[in-house]
């Protein structure tokens, strides 16, 4: 019986939630008898020899999102931190400056580990190929918050943000929650455990940083710590890549059975990011506050729902209070934030980003 | 509930005196006053301070700015001037100004020329100009940035712009405060625009009020050090600078007569860098440099890599902004896909006496040609042959990754050159927009800057008031300050070169309902009547004081100048009539217009940046102070007149540049923006656009900004 049988795309797709398919498992890494043929293909439980073959892909949105992902390219150094000074912020905004880069950190720490064993199931060669490049972009943006770290807060404090995710206790639920997740599927790799995996990522990139970033981007249209706002505008970027791969990915393999316990931990993680948003800004940042945390994070929730079709779950949102912060970080291509030119060099990207080089 | 007080004092909070407030801020603009008293939060705690709700209010309008309700912007700006008001004293309404500046100079805070120059009696007459109203016509990003950067303790906005008028009249002969008042109002009601460093330091002890320097070196230690210190110096006074690195001889040449032994100008690259950063003015603003190379020379490669993310991090420069100095043949041999020679200057000085810089046009072709004989008979060891597309193509990745090099197309420039009869224009200053005549370790360009706002003017009288006024204002100022080098002085003496530039163009045509593409008639009338105004101050100036030194053989003597613009111009016989008057007179400027970038300026001015295009109808300024939004000031009245720059073809772009480029004698920044989520604007479309701007008679590429891929989105198409 050859592999592409033992997992049909129907029954796959077709599996209840509570009932585990026995031959679900990691792809083979050395496959002579795999297939590379399209019509065979599949993102999970497929027959893939691993061979990476661009001219011949199944999933196009893949090598869209790759040249997206190269063109995206930079490196935190580059990026001047000699104007961002901390000793100018007020000490509530510092406390949550610190403890925002706590939580970040973590994550983003815990992905450039975690990110490998998602791909080890993948099949489709095109999209194996992103999650590598995501795994390197987390590993640059958890470089990225160390050089924040190490650039801009002075010493004594650094190791308490560090250390932070296993004294604060509401930090350290919200981490055990997501990376609980990862470690339980680890433990005992069921589908569903893996589709669990699916969501708690999708959810960690497209709802657990972004009240975060808000914070920044804030602090940036106030006039301060403009140079770290410039390096999380650049980690939102890439983010955004990642929310759009995990999307396909979830997509291509989820059904509406599935939609129920998407919800409950759509909640969940809800629940958790207005605790930590009421616990690590409350209402003590002009600009921002408890009740607009919430707004916000229900309202992008519902994006990520929608986005995966399911219907929205939390009604009254749809106006996005920090409509400005988000504009001014021009995450959508809209060309609606410009950099100073003496002082960004955030808003470039690598040369890949146009095509045409062979036409002349 | 009790509010605190700015002298500490509490009193009972009151609604109805905020209320007032947001009343006051939002008169006779398009804003729904009761939307921001919505915004009143919770923030009002028991002891809040006054300052804090102000602060909030502030911040709170101007987030609820947007394209469709952009006048919130100007409710942040009143709200935040209220501020500073009462930071401030009373002598805005004019009463007392003597007083007032006489404690300012007392202060240190003011230069004790003004005191020198002018009696407490004409101080006070003076103060009567002072209309303190217009202090409220800002919009939040232009009051901050003004506040901000370019205001002395003390001062509000229209004390400011009334000293600095003040002290540019001190040179003038008349005592009479006829040209003070034009100079003010001009300022004031935001016509003019001084450049940063003229409006930032005027009115300092020891300010210096140059924007732009190009210096040039030879090739040896003591030159190459002496210019270091000379940019440090133009640095720490707030001058942006260009250095022509092309005399330095290669890597691989030879030192004192050993081969493989030079190293270059990558590390002379990297002590301009380390300059720049540690000559910062006290941290405000780190010093900005634009190093220049010809395509020629044997390190193009080396100097283009100079600034990617790979390879040895100890030949990397970030901090510089580099630019590509282009002769006419280089394009002519890449229209045949041909070969290009790269050249050590040091060795075509000594084994052929050839010299690749100082010559353009035939000349050029000529010693490049002889260059290449001698390589191909082995005369030369140090060549490395290349297509010129390749390079091309390296020029373009650059301009994706970080938006530079600048282009500098040489032959147009110099062919245009009004002092060809004394030397070579090498290349451009850090906004490629004004250049002269340099001479490496004697002579270095020296430039200052006034902008003429388009978007204010009302009609083509007024605009020729403000260019005359503009014109006259730079010529006093040159001899107002010390320059911060030497070579500065001789060269100011010798040129007196002045830049009046534009902006708000766009503005000016979204108020007569027109735009960039049906409006091109339109465009050429108004910077012939711009060139014609300046150009006839410049002689009338003459007239009363002196040509510039070097006038005798140059292109306004020759007649050659004036020439090339009747040959534009609607009635070529007004132009006649001026050379009849510099025949006469002389002209005391032998640079006089240059089209600056006006990034900063032109957000206090709340108008369009330079002549180009809105970079889209509402955007976030994100200079190094604040992330604010802009919104163009007719935007409510004409949302069409404003179509986003990406959204130009840019052979359109070519066009307009080149239309304006025929009126002013110096040059433009010419911004180039590109989309990159429009699969046309590929590279190909770049490099026909550059080539397209080349055959067009544009001088300069400036900076090429990129609209950034859609992250979230590039997928959707699924």
């Amino acid at each position: 019986m050859s592999e592409t049988s033992i997992i049909d795309q129907q029954a796959f797709t077709n599996t209840s939630t509570q009932i585990e398919n026995p031959e679900f498992k990691k792809a083979r890494l050395f496959n002579p008898d795999g297939t590379d043929e399209l019509t065979e293909r599949k993102l999970i439980g497929g027959n893939s020899t691993n061979l990476i073959q661009l001219n011949n892909t199944k999933y196009k949105w893949a090598t869209k999102l790759k040249t997206t992902m190269y063109a995206n390219f930079w490196i935190p150094q580059k990026n001047s931190l000699q104007s961002d000074r901390f000793d100018l912020l007020t000490e509530d905004q510092k406390e949550t400056f610190t403890g925002i880069l706590s939580f970040l950190i973590f994550l983003d720490s815990i992905q450039t580990a975690n990110v490998p064993n998602i791909a080890d199931y993948i099949t489709a060669p095109e999209v194996k190929m992103l999650l590598a490049i995501q795994t390197f972009q987390e590993a640059i943006h958890a470089d990225s918050y160390q050089y924040i770290i190490e650039s801009v807060i002075p010493r004594e404090l650094r190791n308490g943000i560090y250390d932070r995710w296993r004294d604060d206790k509401i930090l350290f639920e919200r981490n055990k929650f997501i990376a609980g997740e990862f470690q339980a599927f680890l433990d005992n790799p069921t589908e569903q455990g893996f589709k669990r995996v699916l969501i708690a990522n999708y959810l960690l990139e497209g709802l657990y940083f972004y009240n975060g970033f808000q914070f920044f981007y804030l602090l940036a249209a106030q006039g301060a710590m403009t140079g770290a706002s410039r390096i999380i505008k650049l980690i939102n970027k890439d983010e955004l890549t990642h929310v759009t791969l995990f999307r396909h990915i979830i997509s291509e393999t989820f059904t509406e059975a599935d939609h129920d316990w998407v919800i409950e931990m759509t909640k969940k993680a809800v629940d958790q990011e207005v605790a930590w948003a009421h616990h690590i800004i409350g209402d003590r940042i002009l600009g921002m506050d408890k009740k607009s945390c919430e707004h916000y994070t229900k309202h992008l929730a519902n994006r990520r729902l929608v986005a995966i079709k399911i219907d929205p779950i939390y009604e009254g949102v749809e106006e996005n209070p920090y409509r400005h912060l988000e504009e001014r970080a021009d995450m959508h291509g809209e060309g609606n934030a410009k950099g100073g030119f003496f002082t960004d060099s955030a808003s470039y990207n690598q040369s890949n980003a146009v095509g045409g080089f062979d036409k002349f | 509930m009790l509010v605190q007080k700015r002298d500490g004092s509490t009193e009972q909070f009151d609604l109805a005196k905020i209320k007032q407030v947001i009343g006051w801020a939002s008169q006779n603009l398009q804003v729904n006053p009761l939307q921001l008293e919505s915004k009143i939060s919770a923030i009002f705690n028991d002891g809040v301070k006054t300052e804090a709700i102000q602060e909030n209010l502030t911040y709170a309008a101007l987030s609820m700015t947007t394209a469709e309700e952009p006048h919130w912007s100007y409710v942040a700006g009143r709200l935040l001037m209220m501020k500073h008001w009462k930071e401030t004293d009373e002598t805005r309404q004019g009463q007392g100004f003597a007083k007032f500046v006489h404690s300012q100079v007392d202060a240190g805070l003011y230069a004790p020329h003004i005191i020198e120059h002018y009696s407490d009696e004409e101080l006070n007459l003076a103060g009567r100009l002072l209309a303190p109203e217009r202090d409220l016509d800002y919009d939040f990003a232009g009051a901050d940035k003004l506040i901000k950067g370019y205001l002395v303790k003390n001062e509000t906005p229209q004390i400011a712009y009334l000293m600095c008028a003040l002290l540019i009249n001190s040179q003038s002969k008349e005592k009479s405060l006829e040209f003070v008042q034009d100079l003010y109002d001009g300022l004031s009601l935001r016509r003019l625009s001084l450049a940063t460093p003229f409006l930032r330091n005027l009115r300092r002890p020891e300010g210096n009020l140059s924007s732009c320097f190009i210096i040039s070196m030879n090739d040896d230690l003591d030159s190459i050090f002496d210019n270091i210190k000379n940019f440090a110096r133009i640095s720490k006074e707030g001058g942006g600078c260009g250095v022509l690195l092309s005399n330095i001889r290669a890597s691989g040449s030879w030192v004192r007569g050993r081969k493989d032994t030079s190293k270059g100008v990558i590390p002379i690259a990297k002590l301009f860098n380390d300059t720049a950063t540690y000559v910062d003015q006290g941290g405000t603003r780190q010093g900005a440099v634009t190093l220049a190379l010809d395509v020629w020379h044997a390190d193009i490669h080396a100097f283009l890599e100079m600034q990617t993310e790979v390879g040895d991090q100890r030949a990397k420069a970030f901090d510089v902004f580099p630019q590509v100095v282009t002769p006419d043949y280089f394009w002519e041999v890449d229209g045949e896909n041909g070969d290009w020679h790269l050249f050590d200057p040091y060795e075509l000085r000594t084994v052929l006496d050839i010299d690749l810089v100082n010559c353009f046009g035939d000349e050029f072709v000529k010693n490049y040609k002889e260059a290449v004989k001698a390589y191909e008979q082995g005369k030369l060891q140090i060549v490395t042959v290349v297509k010129a597309r390749e390079l091309i193509k390296e020029i373009i990745k650059l301009h994706v990754e970080s938006g530079l090099p600048y282009l500098f197309y040489k032959c147009t420039v110099n062919r245009l050159n009004p002092n060809k009869h004394t030397g070579i224009i090498p290349c451009g200053n850090l906004c490629v927009e004004s250049y002269s005549n340099v001479l490496a370790d004697e002579e270095a360009h020296t430039c200052n800057l006034i902008s003429v706002n388009l978007a204010n003017q009302p009609d083509f009288f007024a605009l020729e008031i403000s260019c005359r006024t503009a014109v006259r204002a730079l010529d006093y100022a040159i001899d107002l300050t010390a320059t911060p080098i030497r070579e500065s002085n001789v060269h100011n003496n010798k040129y007196r070169t002045i830049g009046v530039g534009a902006m708000g163009l766009n503005d000016f045509l979204a108020a007569r309902n027109t735009n960039y593409e049906s409006g091109m008639d339109l465009i050429n009338e108004l910077f012939e009547e711009f060139a014609y105004a300046c150009i006839s101050e410049s002689i009338k100036i003459s007239e009363e004081r002196g040509a510039f030194e070097a006038f005798q053989g140059s292109m306004w003597d020759t007649g050659e100048r004036i020439e090339e613009y009747a040959k534009h111009a609607s009635d070529p016989s007004r132009w006649e009539s001026l050379q009849v008057a510099i025949n006469k007179h002389g002209i005391r400027n032998s640079q006089i217009m240059a089209i600056a970038p006006n990034t900063s300026s032109s957000i206090i001015h709340g108008c369009v940046a330079s002549i180009l295009p809105v970079y889209s109808a509402l955007f976030y300024d994100e200079s190094n102070h604040r992330a604010v939004p802009i919104v163009p000031p007719y935007l409510h009245e004409n949302p069409l007149g404003y179509k986003a720059y990406k959204h130009f073809s840019k052979y359109v772009m070519n066009d307009i540049v080149s239309t304006v480029q025929r009126w002013v004698d110096t040059g433009i920044s010419y911004e180039m923006t590109f989309d990159l989520n429009n699969d046309q604007e590929d590279a190909f479309y770049r490099y026909q656009a550059l080539r397209d701007a080349w055959k067009k008679g544009i001088k300069c590429i400036y900076y090429t900004r990129n609209v950034d891929l859609d992250s979230s989105c590039t997928a959707c198409a699924n």
